[in-house]
């Protein structure tokens, strides 16, 4: 099926500038880390499963260094790719492996945060992927509601309705734990 | 300012608070080198993320056009598992109910190319962005079982060449308007560079692609439909089912089936599972469009069989149980009566918990466990739960928060928690930092909680 391997290698040049610029690119990278690791956080809610992914987003951008660096805000890629590549992580799990990942033997491992700011982002973390993003995106990054939709590449309606919707399931769900907690 | 804009004050100041918490904590964060390449950067990847991952690009399934035999086409999707290996047994159900989409449509539109001996043999996928979408998941290195990326330029546009986890080849080339991605199972690199070569597609969604360039015997499979949707949009049943209390002493991921039931048609089973694994196929019920899939090679590991059985689609995932037990349990599945389904329902985590896991134990006994401070506790779910079945308790120290769930049938296993089991009642006791020395303090108060659990 197809052509000889030859034609594949006849054809193809590697360009000199994927090797330029790598300074900057750590530059960036040690400016832009902490900030996507908490929008990976925000919507993994596990601190390995964040560094696994903002770093496999930084390896991916360091391969394209040499075209993203001209990009107006290279963050705003970088931000894309772990959005993906968390939604693909998670996505399509179901209740039950989450619930697995939780008591599964190896624990979700949490950043070291005041208690109720760790169940805001545990429960932000368990989300909808589209909702999760979203509320990342306009928090963690403050970002507006249009920049939001930029980013998902959706409307500004699908923003408001996905911000809308976690807001109602993160109110509820603290709602509920006022009422019911602490009787001890 | 907008409903959406205006929010609430108190989720609005409590978001904020989490968010200025999150950017305090991982500033503090030490920040490793820059990555010089993908590999070599990943941690030692969890188990169980592995199996969450391969079961996420497993999920897939052909519906083929052929007409196939309909053995019971019920609309129910409570179905049970009804052989399985000796010594297992159903421990719970659960249903989750459908939420409307909100999105916008896909933003990827993918064609597919096959033979007819689909899903087994070559396989090729093209994907470019539908009109005006920004479908960032076609960027090079958007997906992570990607290796070996080489950047080159072709007919004067670039192209990213790259390894997927199971030896397929992917290709990125770039259009004006964006990438697209054309990614092959069992089909050499020339063919796919062959078709990179002219393709492009533009801002109003349109693919040009010379069609001479598709090998002989591969077609384009309309049909399928291959659109990402988000599972929490449809209704899906699960049942679970483990073995006895003796296999809670294995090393290693405890043994589990999951069996998965959603309508046909709702599209659950994802199109990445083509290019993450090489499925076989299996006769589950007669008729085809079944296979057979085992992550990492091993039938010691996790397999998952998916199938469609008239108007229901069937997913069953197996850890550590080895081929032929899954098939018969797969061939096995029968509709559940509606009292068997909501005796596991009840069974399951989402079931009302006996007791208010807040009142199992006091601050004090706490305390004194583990001469720590410890303040109140509060109702929390585990993470893919709806019911409160977890108390949480702030506590000084690197342990920073103790948990106690309470559960019905068989407890997951934890390494460094500790469980105490009493009749169909389990409590979990566990850490957000658990170590050694806390298991022992763990099992301790496990104790005292189950007994409080089951008076």
């Amino acid at each position: 099926m197809g052509g000889a391997s030859d034609e594949l290698s006849a054809e193809i040049t590697i360009p000199d500038r994927a090797v330029v610029r790598v300074s900057d690119f750590e530059r960036f990278f040690n400016q832009s880390y902490t900030r996507i690791l908490a929008v990976a956080y925000a919507v993994t809610g596990d601190r390995g499963h964040a560094e696994d992914i903002v770093q496999e987003a930084f390896a991916a951008t360091h391969r394209r260094w040499a075209t993203v660096a001209t990009y107006d805000d290279p963050q705003a890629w970088v931000r894309r790719l772990v959005l993906n590549k968390a939604s693909s992580r998670w996505k399509r799990i179901g209740r039950e492996a989450r619930a697995l990942a939780r008591f599964g033997s190896q624990a979700t491992v949490a950043l070291d945060l005041p208690l109720r700011s760790a169940q805001f982002w545990a429960a932000v973390a368990a989300l909808p992927a589209r909702q999760a993003a979203a509320v990342a995106l306009f928090y963690v990054e403050d970002l507006s509601v249009v920049d939001v939709a930029k980013e998902l590449g959706c409307s500004v309606g699908t923003v408001k309705t996905h911000l809308s919707r976690a807001r109602h399931t993160l109110r509820a769900q603290f709602e509920r734990t006022q009422e019911h907690g602490g009787d001890t | 300012m907008t409903d959406v804009e205006r929010a609430d004050f108190d989720l609005d100041g409590l978001a904020r608070e989490a968010t200025a918490s999150l950017h305090a904590s991982t500033s503090n964060l030490p920040i490793p080198m820059a990555p010089h390449s993908s590999r070599g950067w990943r941690r030692p990847t969890f188990a169980i993320a592995t199996v969450v991952v391969v079961i996420v690009g497993l999920t897939f399934i052909v519906r083929r056009h052929e007409s196939t035999p309909s053995i019971n086409s019920s609309p129910s999707l409570h179905w049970l598992v009804t052989d399985l290996p000796s010594g297992w047994s159903a421990t719970s159900a659960d249903d989750i109910a459908p939420q409307p989409s909100v999105s916008d449509g896909a933003s990827v539109q993918t064609k597919i190319f096959a033979t007819d001996a689909a899903p087994v043999g070559p396989i090729i996928s093209i994907e470019w962005a539908a009109a005006g979408k920004a479908a960032t998941s076609l960027q090079p290195g958007s997906y992570s079982d990607e290796t070996g990326s080489v950047d080159s330029v072709v007919n004067g546009r670039d192209l990213v060449t790259a390894t997927t986890a199971v030896g397929g080849r992917v290709i990125y080339v770039e259009s004006p308007d964006g990438w697209i991605r054309i990614r092959g199972r069992r089909v050499d690199d020339a063919t796919l560079t062959a078709i990179s070569r002219d393709v492009t597609a533009n801002t109003a969604g349109q693919l040009t692609l010379n069609a001479d360039v598709i090998p002989p015997g591969m077609s384009e499979r309309p049909g399928w439909m291959l659109e990402e949707v988000d599972p929490q949009i449809e209704p899906v049943a699960y049942s679970r089912y483990l073995p006895g209390p003796d296999a809670a002493s294995v090393q290693g991921p405890r043994p589990f089936i999951n069996l998965e039931v959603r309508p046909a048609g709702s599209s659950v089973f994802a199109w990445l599972g083509l290019f993450a694994e090489t499925p076989q196929p299996v006769a589950v019920a007669g008729g085809g469009g079944h296979f057979i899939a085992h992550i990492g090679g091993s039938e010691s590991s996790t397999a998952v069989v998916a199938w469609t059985r008239g108007s229901t689609e069937f997913l069953l995932t197996g850890e550590r149980v080895d081929r032929s037990a899954l098939l018969a349990a797969a061939r096995s599945v029968r509709v559940a009566s509606a009292r068997q389904w909501q005796q596991l329902v009840d069974a399951g985590p989402n079931a009302k918990p006996a007791r208010n896991p807040c009142s199992l134990l006091t601050v004090e006994q706490i305390a004194t466990a583990t001469g720590l401070s410890v303040q109140p506790g509060t109702l929390a779910q585990a993470i893919g739960e709806t019911a409160f079945n977890m108390c949480t308790y702030a506590v000084t120290g690197p342990l920073t928060t103790i948990f106690v769930y309470v559960g019905h049938g068989q407890p997951p296993a934890g390494s460094l928690e500790a469980t105490e089991t009493r009749g169909e009642v389990f409590v979990t006791i566990g850490a957000q930092h658990p170590n050694a020395a806390f298991t022992p303090i763990a099992r301790q108060l496990a104790h005292i909680a189950v007994a409080a659990a089951t008076d």
